[in-house]
C-alpha cells in the first residue's frame, strides 16, 4: 500500500482542451455565479462506515497532491495546472441524514454548492436515507475531472481502500505533460479543419430556449429517468434495428432532439437550427486508467434544421451521416490539436471568442454519452452500488443538456437545466416522453 | 477486392481495431463481438471510414446490420463480397 506517486514536475501543462473547460467554467461563472462543475452518484442499498470513508479518503488524496492545485502561466505564456508538494487541505466528506423525499433536492443543493476555495476541486458528500439506502455524491471541478477520469477516480479508490496492490495502476497516471509549443504547422492545419467546419455554420441561428432573467444566482436543476436491466436491454435492441448495429450514442441523440424539439416548440423558441454540441472522450479502453485527470474530450457539433426535428428517421440519417463526415475529416482530434492555438488567450478573451461564430450562442443543448466501465465494480465500500449517473452543471450559455449513461446493465438519461429555462409541467412531459421514445 | 482475401481482410481489420483501441494485434480476435472488444459508437464509426478509406466501400449507408458487423470475421466476409451485395 505504500507507493509513491511518480511526480516529476510540480508543473502539468494544460492542453488545448483543458484550457476551453476552463473557459467554459469562466462563462458559466460570469452567467450564473456557477461553476462548470459535475457530480457523480453512487446509488447504495445500505449503509457504510462514514469515518472509515473520511479516513481512507484523507490517506489517498495524499497521493495526488494536483487536487489542491490551481491554474497559472508559464514564462512561455502556456497555461499550467501548479502542483502543490502536498495536499492543501482534506477532501471534504460531509455527511447528512435525511427522509427519501429529500434526497433528489439534497442531490441538487451538492451540485450546485460552491467549491471554498480555488484550491478545492473534490467534496463528498454522504446522504443517508431513513429508508437504510445511501447515496454518495463526488462532486467534481471539470478542470481536473472529465466524466471518465471521475469515473476512474473512484475505481481507483475502491481497489485502493480494499487492500489491492495498486503501484502498478498508480505509477501509470500521467500527471504532467509537455508545453507542446512546437510543430505549429500541424496546428494550423488541424484549425483549417475546423474553420471549415464553422463555416458550413454560417447563416445558423442555433434555437435556444428563452433564458430567464436574471440568471446570476440560478441554481440547476436535474430530472433523472432510469431504465432497468430489461428496458435497457430492449433499448439497445432498438437502437440496433434503428440506428444501426453499435449506433447507440446517434439513437439516444435523436430520441434527445425529438423529445426536447416538443418544449422548443412550446416556449416558441426562435431558430433556424438546433446545434447539438456533443461530447467525446478521446481515451481507448486501455488508456483510460491512466488518463484520469484533465480532460481527454473533444467534441462533435451536429446541426438538424428545426424544420426536420419532427421526422424522427431524417434527424437520426443527419446526425449518423454527419459524425461519419466528422469523424471522416478527424475534426474531433483537429478540435483538440487546435485549440493548442488558443491558450495564449485569457479566459475571458476565448469565452468571447468561443460565441461569436453563433451570434452569441454556443449550442442549442449540449449532451454526453458516458461510456461504460469507469466504475465497474457492484459494490463500494463493501455496500452494494445499486446504480451510478451524473449530474452536471451544463455551462450557460445554453444551460441545457441530457448525459446518457449505462451501469450494470442499467440505463440512465439525466436532464440538467438552468433553474427557469423549463418549468415543472415541461420537465415531467420531457420525463415521461423519454421513457416513451427511447 | 476480388484479388484480397477473407484472411488478409480479417488480418487489416485486426490491426486497425487494436489501433483504435490501443491494443495488441494478439488482443483483437476475430471471432469475438465487436462491442466486448470494447468498440463504440465512436469507435464504430471510426472502422467504416477505415473501410471506405482501404477497401472503397461506404458501409455507413448499408443497413448496419447485426449480422454484417457482429464481429470482424463477419465484417471481413461483408468487405469480401462487396458493398452492392
Amino acid at each position: 500500500m505504500n507507493v509513491s506517486v511518480p511526480y516529476s514536475a510540480s508543473k502539468r501543462y494544460l492542453s488545448g482542451m483543458d484550457w476551453t473547460i476552463g473557459a467554459l467554467d469562466h462563462m458559466s461563472r460570469r452567467a450564473t455565479g456557477g461553476s462548470n462543475s459535475s457530480q457523480i452518484v453512487l446509488d447504495l442499498g445500505g449503509a457504510f462506515d462514514v469515518d472509515r470513508f473520511r479516513t481512507a479518503m484523507q490517506d489517498f488524496s495524499r497521493l495526488f497532491p494536483l487536487l489542491s492545485g490551481w491554474t497559472a502561466r508559464d514564462w512561455n505564456l502556456a497555461p499550467y495546472w501548479a502542483t502543490p508538494r502536498r495536499v492543501a487541505e482534506s477532501v471534504g466528506v460531509e455527511v447528512e441524514e435525511l427522509e427519501p423525499t429529500a434526497v433528489h433536492a439534497a442531490l441538487e443543493r451538492s451540485v450546485n454548492t460552491l467549491f471554498r476555495s480555488r484550491r478545492e476541486h473534490l467534496v463528498f458528500r454522504v446522504l443517508r436515507v431513513t429508508d437504510g439506502s445511501t447515496r454518495v455524491a463526488m462532486h467534481f471541478d471539470h478542470r481536473l475531472f472529465d466524466a471518465q477520469g471521475a469515473e476512474g477516480f473512484l475505481q481507483l479508490f475502491q481497489r485502493w481502500q480494499s487492500g489491492e496492490d495498486c503501484g502498478a495502476r498508480l505509477r501509470r497516471i500521467e500527471t504532467t505533460e509537455p508545453a507542446q509549443l512546437s510543430d505549429w504547422m500541424h496546428k494550423f492545419d488541424a484549425g483549417r479543419q475546423v474553420v471549415r467546419l464553422v463555416r458550413g455554420f454560417k447563416g445558423v441561428r442555433p434555437a435556444t430556449l428563452p433564458r430567464p432573467e436574471p440568471l446570476r444566482g440560478r441554481r440547476f436543476r436535474f430530472e433523472v429517468v432510469s431504465f432497468d436491466e430489461r428496458e435497457a436491454e430492449a433499448i439497445t435492441g432498438r437502437a440496433y434495428r434503428e440506428a444501426g448495429f453499435l449506433m447507440f450514442m446517434p439513437y439516444a441523440l435523436a430520441s434527445v432532439v425529438q423529445v426536447l424539439h416538443g418544449a422548443f416548440q412550446a416556449r416558441k423558441a426562435a431558430g433556424t437550427d438546433y446545434v447539438l454540441s456533443v461530447s467525446i472522450d478521446l481515451r481507448s479502453p486501455d488508456t483510460a486508467a491512466g488518463k484520469l485527470f484533465f480532460n481527454h474530450v473533444s467534441f462533435l457539433i451536429f446541426r438538424i434544421p428545426v424544420g426536420i426535428a419532427s421526422r424522427r428517421s431524417e434527424v437520426l440519417e443527419a446526425i449518423r451521416g454527419q459524425m461519419y463526415e466528422q469523424i471522416k475529416n478527424d475534426f474531433p482530434r483537429c478540435l483538440a490539436e487546435s485549440s493548442l492555438l488558443m491558450r495564449i488567450m485569457p479566459l475571458p478573451v476565448l469565452s468571447r471568442l468561443m460565441l461569436r461564430p453563433l451570434q452569441g450562442e454556443f449550442a442549442s443543448l449540449g449532451f454526453s454519452a458516458i461510456g461504460k466501465g469507469g466504475y465497474p465494480f457492484r459494490d463500494f465500500m463493501q455496500a452494494e452500488v445499486r446504480n451510478l449517473i451524473h449530474m452536471p452543471l451544463v455551462p450557460v450559455p445554453p444551460g441545457l443538456g441530457f448525459v446518457v449513461n449505462q451501469f450494470g446493465g442499467r440505463l440512465n438519461a439525466v436532464l440538467s437545466y438552468v433553474d427557469g429555462l423549463l418549468d415543472a409541467e415541461q420537465v415531467g412531459k420531457i420525463a415521461a416522453q423519454v421513457r416513451q421514445v427511447f | 477486392m476480388a484479388n484480397t482475401s477473407v484472411e488478409t481482410i480479417e488480418g487489416q481489420l485486426v490491426r486497425e481495431i487494436a489501433t483504435i483501441l490501443c491494443k495488441t494485434d494478439a488482443d483483437v480476435k476475430p471471432d469475438v463481438s465487436l462491442p466486448e472488444l470494447g468498440l463504440d459508437s465512436m469507435g464504430f464509426v471510426e472502422l467504416l471510414v477505415f473501410v471506405e478509406k482501404t477497401f472503397n466501400l461506404r458501409l455507413i449507408e448499408s443497413g448496419l446490420t447485426r449480422e454484417d458487423f457482429e464481429t470482424i470475421r463477419a465484417l471481413a466476409g461483408r468487405i469480401s463480397k462487396g458493398a452492392g451485395s
